[in-house]
């Protein structure tokens, strides 16, 4: 049966079948973007480690930041078994030839900042994996499950930290709603183009089961997720033409700013370029770590090479 | 055995307990920093876990404190100021790169191992157990250091930066056991310590001489005795610390609104 037939069937694929080369470029790509979030989100928070209030939460981003790391490491083996070669696509990820989540193009400066970064950017990644969950693509799919179940914890650390803020000192409740009206609108551009707006490579995602969910969809997700949850904690959300509408079943709400899209996707985010840069800058002072490694892989090989030559003597 | 501090030595006691904490929090922070700018993603993840093992090894002796002088661990950990701090120099200045973070492990390591053991095999009880629990998890912060001593020499480049970080490591090397006489001796008569800092301080000695005489890079043996023997220029067992020190506080202050 022809790869897009078993697709239909909802059938898994596996790096084992018939893949055609359209089906792993697009594999590849949403799997580079996904990876590379993890990774400049890891990077986002990194400063914000050293800057932490207090031991618990300054082991608490640590982990979660490993994690993550975890997570980006997971996903680009996924791209190398397609093929796909890692120095490559950290060079790709560093030269803004892939993307990676637009509202990672913004600072965070401190605490609070870093609160809202991670509910309403994490937590709109969040949506975003779980609806990967129902991939076509099997190897995909089970690091999605993993990643879903750590993910779990995140959200329980970024909404304590919500909370605390969300009711903490007046200056801290007031900062914190002020994070909010900056973060919400990054948080729904997260998702990308209106359905109307999408990609030909994008819709060809959904025809080959590799994504599940329309841009619309997982924002209709991300509202059913998190307007409950802010309001229960007195923080408003900045926009005036939200509302539940009962008799649809779903949100409607101020269109994404495409303008703003095209933006950060030309130009980048305040903070995009800046920590490509800064990124850009560590990978180079480490080239000579990576050249060191390759060097002892080659001797070990070559000994083993020797040792296998002199058995045959 | 006893079960706690005995008190003739408590003063002694838990001013080494801190120098214990320091050391393990400004390393595990430092490890920690290697976070998504290591040189691979493997090496991002081994360094975090590194880094929070030494964090939680820190907080166990900071607690131990804590709850003797009645603050809190968030108190001793985050809001002392340079000049009680009482970590070696060694571990409080930013890795150069990424061979100092190597090199630096493997000297700290190695002296770590050394405190942990004397105080698990010392007559204190509750301080016995916690050195337990700190030493199962140092097996692979050694594995990890020794894997990379290694690698790191199979290109040019790596011998020259392996060798610089150990000259210039070893020579911060040197406050590490330098604790007063009447600490040391305080502290073996408490049975806080079944050896002193001097006798670990000659046995980190052989070791390190032995490593470096088993690998192909060039680094005196003569800068490993002086670790040991020279006295330090400055003392971080006597709260004197390196001008870069202060700084380094600052950037770890807490960036919360609190702080505004």
């Amino acid at each position: 049966m022809e790869l897009e037939e078993r697709i239909a069937e909802g059938q898994t694929i596996e790096p084992t079948d018939d893949l055609t080369d359209e089906y792993e470029r697009l594999v590849s790509r949403i799997v580079q973007f996904t990876a590379n979030s993890e990774l400049i989100g890891a990077f986002t928070e990194r400063p914000m480690i050293e800057r932490a209030p207090n031991y618990h939460r300054k082991l608490a981003l640590l982990a979660k930041n490993q994690d993550e790391i975890g997570h980006a490491l997971m996903q680009y083996r996924i791209a190398e078994d397609l093929g796909r070669d890692r120095e490559q696509m950290l060079e790709d990820l560093l030269d803004g030839k892939v993307g990676y989540g637009s509202s990672m193009q913004f600072p965070v400066d401190d605490w609070i900042e870093l609160t809202a970064f991670t509910c309403l950017t994490d937590g709109a990644a969040m949506i975003l994996q779980h609806s990967l969950l129902q991939t076509s693509y099997g190897p995909y799919a089970r690091v999605m499950r993993r990643i879903c179940r750590e993910e779990e914890f995140h959200l329980r650390h970024g909404r304590d930290l919500l909370r605390e803020y969300a009711t903490g000192t007046r200056a801290q409740q007031e900062a914190m709603q002020e994070a909010v009206d900056r973060w919400w609108p990054r948080g729904m551009l997260f998702f990308g183009p209106t359905d109307d707006e999408q990609s030909d490579a994008a819709l060809r995602m959904y025809d080959l089961g590799i994504r599940t969910k329309s841009n619309d969809e997982l924002r209709q997700d991300y509202l059913d997720f998190w307007v409950p949850k802010l309001d229960e904690l007195g923080l408003e959300i900045p926009d005036d033409k939200l509302e539940y509408d009962e008799e649809a079943g779903e949100w409607s709400y101020t269109e994404p700013s495409m303008e703003m899209l095209e933006k950060i996707r030309t130009e980048g985010g305040p903070a995009g370029q800046r920590r490509l840069d800064e990124r850009r800058r560590v990978f180079d002072d480490t080239k000579w770590v990576r050249d060191a490694l390759a060097a002892h892989n080659d001797r070990a090989t070559n000994r083993i090479g020797d040792n296998l030559d002199a058995t045959a003597d | 055995m006893t079960p706690s501090i005995p008190d003739d030595s408590r003063t002694e006691t838990l001013e080494f307990l801190l120098a214990i904490a320091d050391d393990e929090y400004f390393t595990g922070h430092r490890l920690g920093m290697w976070l998504a700018v290591s040189p691979t993603l493997e090496e991002d993840n081994a360094l975090t876990s590194i880094a929070q093992d030494e964090l939680g090894h820190a907080r166990l002796w900071y607690d131990v404190v804590a709850d003797e002088r009645s603050t809190t661990t968030d108190d001793l950990a985050i809001g002392r100021g340079h000049d009680d701090r009482r970590n070696s120099i060694l571990v409080e200045r930013e890795h150069h790169d990424f061979a100092d973070a190597i090199v630096r492990s493997y000297l700290y390591d190695r002296a770590e191992l050394l405190f942990l053991e004397s105080i698990r095999d010392g007559d204190v009880e509750a301080l016995a157990d916690t050195a337990s629990v700190a030493l199962n998890e140092e097996p692979f912060h050694r594995e990890h250091a020794a894997k990379w001593l290694e690698v790191l020499h199979a290109t040019d480049e790596g011998t020259e930066r392996l060798e610089r970080a150990f000259e210039t490591n070893l020579e911060a090397a040197s406050d590490l056991f330098a604790f007063e006489e009447s600490q040391q001796d305080a502290l073996v008569d408490a049975g806080v310590l079944a050896r002193s800092p001097d006798e670990l301080a000659e046995t980190w000695e052989t070791e390190v001489t032995k490593t470096l005489s088993e690998l192909p890079i060039d680094v005196d043996s003569q800068a490993v005795a002086d670790a040991v023997s020279n006295s330090p220029s400055t003392n971080g067992r006597r709260g004197e610390h390196t001008d870069e020190f202060p700084a380094v506080l600052e950037e770890m202050e807490p960036a919360t609104i609190d702080q505004i």
